[in-house]
């Protein structure tokens, strides 16, 4: 018996060490996001988005590292003022298509398949999906529902804005917008299907009549969900949900052979094994958050990228919280238990709180120095991203502040406040600490208390102005000011509205620049802009956020990207040596 | 015997019906706002949580998203899983054998080694041996058990490079998506499926990415198995026939392999159902921390992401095998003593 | 012979109550590992009551906090300004493992007593008068029985929240069950026997019967139960930390600290130990806290079982 146990001992470890090291062709990428779903409507996350984006392709894409730049893709050449193919003083976008492309299950690529599927994103039209981008821009609405019910007339003029003409497609828009191309660079609304086959397969059926049935699927209801047929570099092998994702080579790609046979994205969530995975070469990639970077630095044989993301996370006062039992805000009074609901709105307080933030400690110590911090929302690699003062830590300054603050009624009673941050996030943790903290110290009366909460119930809270403070990140939809400024300060705005931040000239300039095509005229209105954001310090920008790309050493071919984070990776790029 | 099972699975009935009022009341405690959050990854997205509570009709009173969520189980719609992207019931057979998997190798050696530490530490009560194992065993319990897969995984893992976290190497894992015709899989466990397939190189690999999880999940469950087993034996070696057998100069080997060891085994079986749920709570931790994706890990991922309908399903799934593994154990019970009689 | 007659001539003195428990706590002590639980107990109950002179707070409202010297995630060894080290987020471990004793006490504390309390109520009263109460109650506990511990408590804790606090709440809400089946069991083999049905023949309330005859007779079983569960309790509430609900980080927490070191179990390919330090002391104290009330328990069983102490 004994004997036997040994034997198969021994037979297993030898099992177990036959395999180290991935195969030669495969690649293999260990991350711990997870696909929500295939269908390109309804998508709008970026796991799924680097996975549709490797079996599917959209007429152009990113040129290199460039986010202003575009290379063409399944168009023949990018659309521009100089070639005709934008008109109208950029109502009209003309794409030619290429030709001799094939799906996957070796339909041939026509203008008409282009057409269709821009319309049936639009249709499709999911709650919570990423359609409002296109939406606005062919309709002027960021949704097709309005109350829950269909806008009248909407699918009409889905249908009449775009059009098939010979081998092109074209664009109608009412008016200007420009972020377009970058729009239909990335999954979001861009991706283009093979028609005969989605509508075998229970899509769309491209009449106006019908569109109604088709629109606002449940979650998981869509139609492509987990099916792909696309003109991409790679077809989908298998999906098994949170576990791994395969890719494998498709024979009839139109493009250069990528060198990669296969690659597995394979779901881990503990960073010790993943680390572990990578430093044995059991993984040729592992996505390192930032605060283990150090680990991964001393490792040999790996290269690391540090990309700065366009993506920025602040911390935003409240200047209009939410009273009703509410217990962020102790009594609600200025008292010395409490703050009151308004506490934000003296710009003593806020930049009281500015003060206290250590930007130097925080870059030194919570990011290891591999970090930069905006002094505005517009995020570096922008356009028309301006150098703002800033004010700087200093505690003295602070506590003058403070003394100044609701005439001097909060130096002398004190108060109490919740900050909270979302569960998870170590460097948004240490930022509410550091200000708390800080704060503290001023005066003894002073009492914060950080809290963490879920992700998912900050999401709600702060959207019922519960949170005197929250920190929260943007990341970019399309490389343009006007998607973060219009978002961090407009009163309109995504953040701006939940801030209670009101300034006319703002939103005035806001609505102003985001048509505006004289690229002077914009740049002015965005730099005004930021200049309010320093004189109105209506909060604090924490970071740009910096993702980390861990490679082992024999794979090349990387090329890094602002919009494309730590979930992202170009598989037909790289090369296996 | 007939009438008792029959009753016994009515009140089975009884049960599901009673967990799932159970977990939807908790499950309504929430917020519409907060379980429509649940749909939504982006700030941009959030704007949109209105919609979705509409859509889903999540501010509707209780009685009437229950009768829905019953109506839609009868359709045989178990819902749609936001964490595994699959409705239910699918996902569920992508994670139920990984699981099965672990606990059918894991069980069997839970049993031999806790009844035989058992019986030894019982049969030398006080004695070096006892005291020894007791701690071991206590002290293999008290680590949590994510801290105990985490050390083992960097003992053998980090430092020997053997027995890679997974559920199957790259190579194999590809070889299999690639032949869905050459290799079938009856089972969803690759290691009995390589069998059945005559792929023994397969059913190896699987094995060794099974050998820490399983290591790590007897040292959790032993130590209960164990104590029960001891104090059995210190009761059976305590009583009469055994004192007599003694007296009379029977060979100790054989009284208590033949005579004690047997009488003391019937206790085990009652605490039988506590062994698997704790075979269920372990699977947790060790699906997590050694990265295979079963029902433990979907549990503790649905329950911290607000995954109704999976955390409905699967705590109806786990009532049913309670209580039919209760069942079993009561009719094993029944059989093992003829005193009991099952009414 | 001598000896034990001029004992029983004592103790017919003495309450039998208190022969029971003088021999009882002979039992106990004969037994080395009850001697080392007890001593480990003794040790943790100093700390905790001594934890404000061992480790001075910082911010004298929150005690359970732990101060922190900088921000950097990368744990740093033992110096002699913290003597073992600091944890990611430079948090003084020396600090959290004194408090952290705190913690598990109020935790288990917390968790046994409530548990204790609601689950020998429901189940006295119902094993004693059995009937309609006794079925509704047994029905739904074999309701709650059907669902993991600690998948209920998790899905409680993210109901009300995370923090502390609510893990507590959870597992209280849980853990109850046990006590309820216990101590019932145990009242209905009491019920019927003669001393009880004696006392109910010569009228005597049946408030006194509980608490004199049916309570003292059928706690031990609880009680070993309690003891255990003290431990325990503390492993499920770091198991609560790992899958991210538990304390927030910075709490002096034994659990909380294991799991947030857990990403450095396994250090740097050159020093794999090097932060050692980060899970050693806060696990070693979670393994002898666990260890300490188990082998009370074990020495309470082997006391109690009428089956076994005599021998």
């Amino acid at each position: 018996m004994k004997r036997i146990i040994l034997a198969f001992a021994c037979v297993l470890l030898m099992a177990s060490a036959a395999v180290a090291a991935s195969p030669k062709d495969t690649f293999v990428f260990e991350s711990y996001g997870t696909v929500r779903t295939l269908d390109p409507a309804c998508a709008y996350d970026v796991v799924s988005h680097q996975r549709i984006m490797n079996i599917y392709e959209s007429l152009i894409f990113f040129d290199g590292s460039a986010t202003d730049k575009f290379a063409p893709v399944l168009a023949t050449e990018v659309p521009s003022v100089e070639n005709g193919g934008i008109r109208d003083e950029g109502k009209t976008y003309e794409f030619k298509i290429r030709k001799g492309v094939k799906f996957h299950n070796g339909n041939d690529l026509t203008a008409e398949d282009v057409a269709y599927s821009l319309k049936r994103h639009m249709v499709v039209d999911q709650e919570g999906g990423p359609m409002w981008m296109m939406l606005e821009a062919v309709a002027g609405v960021s949704s097709t529902r309005k109350d829950g019910k269909i806008i009248d007339g909407i699918f009409e003029t889905i249908d009449k804005s775009i059009d098939v003409k010979g081998d092109s497609v074209i664009i109608h828009l009412p008016k200007p917008f420009p972020p377009l191309l970058a729009v239909l660079a990335y999954s979001y609304g861009g991706v283009i299907l093979d028609k005969e086959w989605t509508m075998a397969n229970g899509g769309w059926d491209g009449t106006v009549k019908n569109a109604a049935k088709y629109n606002g699927p449940a979650f998981g209801a869509e139609p492509l969900q987990k099916i792909a047929n696309g003109t991409g570099p790679y077809k989908m092998v298998k999906w098994a949900p949170s576990n791994e994702f395969i890719f494998q080579r498709s024979d009839n790609y139109w493009g250069e052979k990528p060198q990669l046979n296969t690659a597995i994205i394979r779901y881990n969530k503990e960073w010790s094994s993943r680390k572990l995975a990578l430093q044995n070469g059991d993984a040729d990639r592992v996505t390192v958050d930032a605060q283990y970077l150090t680990e991964v630095q001393d490792m040999d044989n790996i290269k690391l990228f540090s990309v700065p993301q366009l993506s920025v996370t602040g911390a935003m006062f409240c200047q209009k919280i939410n009273p009703e039992a509410n217990p962020n805000i102790g009594s609600g009074k200025l008292d010395g238990e409490g703050i009151p609901s308004d506490f934000f709105a003296d710009i003593n307080v806020r930049k009281a709180f500015l003060h206290a933030f250590d930007r130097q400690m925080y870059i030194e110590d919570v990011w290891n120095n591999n970090v930069t911090i905006p002094t505005t929302p517009n995020a570096k690699g922008l356009p028309y991203s301006k150098e703002e003062p800033v004010y700087e830590y200093d505690l003295e300054k602070a506590a003058e502040c403070m003394k100044k603050a609701w005439g001097g009624k909060v130096w002398e009673k004190g108060f109490k406040m919740v900050i909270t941050h979302n569960t998870g996030n170590a460097q948004r943790e240490a930022a509410a600490l550091m200000i708390a903290e800080n704060i503290m110290s001023l005066n003894p009366k002073f009492q914060i208390e950080v809290r963490n909460v879920d992700w998912k119930d900050y999401n709600v809270a702060y959207r019922k102005f519960q949170y005197p403070l929250f920190i929260i990140g943007w990341g970019a939809d399309y490389p343009d000011p006007d998607n973060f400024l219009t978002t961090f300060m407009a009163s309109t705005g995504v953040y701006g509205k939940y801030m209670g931040y009101k300034n006319e000239e703002v939103d005035k300039l806001a609505r102003y620049a985001r048509f505006e095509i004289d690229p002077e005229k914009r740049r002015d209105a965005y730099y005004r802009m930021q200049d309010l954001w320093y004189e109105d310090a209506p909060g604090v920008i924490l970071y740009q956020k910096v993702d980390h790309f861990a490679y082992r050493s024999n794979i090349d071919g990387f090329i890094p990207h602002p919009m494309l984070d730590h979930e992202w990776e170009n598989l037909k790029l790289l090369k296996k040596n | 015997m007939t009438a008792y099972i029959i009753r016994r699975l009515l009140f089975l009935v009884f049960v599901l019906f009673g967990v799932s009022i159970l977990i939807f009341g908790l499950l309504s405690t929430f917020s519409p706002e907060r379980r429509a959050a649940a749909y939504v990854t982006t700030p941009k997205q959030a704007e949109n949580i209105p919609l979705i509570i509409q859509k889903y009709g999540l501010d509707k009173p209780f009685y009437v998203q229950y009768g829905k969520w019953v109506e839609q189980v009868a359709d045989g719609n178990l819902g749609w899983s936001l964490v595994a992207a699959r409705p239910v019931a699918q996902a569920f057979w992508n994670y139920f054998p990984t699981t099965l998997e672990l606990n059918l190798f894991a069980s069997p050696l839970v049993i031999i080694v806790g009844i035989w530490l058992g019986t030894m530490s019982g049969v030398h009560r006080d004695s070096f041996f006892d005291h020894s194992t007791r701690i071991a065993a206590i002290v293999g319990w008290s680590l949590p058990t994510f801290l105990f897969a985490l050390i083992l995984l960097m003992v053998f893992y980090g430092y020997l490079d053997m027995f890679s976290p997974g559920i199957l190497s790259s190579d194999l894992s590809l070889w299999v998506a690639n032949n869905p015709d050459k290799f079938v899989r009856y089972t969803g466990m690759y290691s009995i499926d390589g069998l059945l397939n005559g792929r023994l190189d397969i059913t190896l690999n699987a094995l060794s990415h099974l050998v820490l999880p399983v290591v790590t999940q007897v040292i959790v469950v032993v130590a209960l198995l164990m104590r029960v087993m001891r104090s059995g034996m210190i009761e059976e070696m305590n009583k009469d026939y055994v004192i007599t057998a003694k007296a009379k100069g029977a060979d100790f080997k054989t009284i208590y392999k033949k005579h004690a060891k047997k009488n003391a085994l019937i206790p085990v079986i009652t605490v039988a159902g506590q062994l698997v749920a704790l075979s269920m709570e372990g699977s947790i931790a060790v699906e997590v921390v050694f990265n295979r994706q079963g029902m433990g890990w979907w549990l503790a991922e649905s329950a911290t992401q607000l995954d109704m309908p999976v955390l409905m399903s699967v705590c109806m799934f786990v009532g049913l095998v309670f209580v039919t593994s209760n069942l079993i154990i009561d009719i094993m019970y029944a059989y093992v003593d003829p005193r009991i009689r099952l009414h | 012979m001598e000896t034990s007659t001029a004992m029983t001539a004592v103790q017919a003195h003495e309450h039998p109550r208190l022969r029971e428990l003088k021999f009882t706590l002979a039992r106990i002590f004969r037994n080395p590992s009850a001697v080392i639980g007890v001593v480990l107990l003794s040790f943790f109950i100093g700390v905790a009551i001594a934890a404000p002179y061992i480790a001075p707070p910082k911010y004298a409202h929150a005690p359970y906090k732990m101060p922190h010297k900088g921000f950097s995630p990368t744990p740093k060894a033992p110096s002699e300004r913290f003597i073992m080290g600091t944890t990611s987020g430079q948090y003084d471990i020396f600090y959290g493992v004194v408090w952290g004793t705190r913690t598990a006490f109020k935790i288990g504390l917390f968790v046994v007593g409530i548990a204790g309390f609601v689950g020998i109520t429901l189940g006295v009263l119902a094993g004693y008068y059995g009937g309609w109460f006794d079925e509704f109650l047994m029905r739904f506990v074999d309701i709650v029985w059907s669902i993991p511990l600690l998948v209920l408590a998790m899905t409680i804790v993210v109901a009300f929240g995370r923090g502390l606090e609510n893990i507590m709440i959870a597992l209280a809400l849980v853990e109850w069950r046990w006590y309820v089946r216990v101590i019932r069991s145990e009242v209905l083999k009491l019920r019927n026997q003669e001393f009880v049905q004696a006392a109910k023949l010569m009228g005597v309330s049946d408030c006194k019967i509980i608490l004199r005859h049916i309570l003292p007779n059928s706690i031990y079983p609880v009680l070993i139960m309690g003891s255990m569960d003290m431990g325990s309790m503390v492993i499920s509430a770091s198991f609560m930390s790992f899958v991210g609900l538990g304390a927030p980080k910075g709490y002096a927490d034994w659990g909380q600290m294991v799991a947030l070191a857990r990403n450095y179990i396994v250090g740097p390919s050159n020093d794999p130990l090097q932060f050692w330090y980060t899970i050693f002391f806060p696990g070693i104290c979670i393994i002898l806290f666990v260890l300490a009330w188990n082998l009370l328990g074990d020495a309470l069983r082997d006391a109690f079982d009428p089956k076994l102490r005599r021998r």
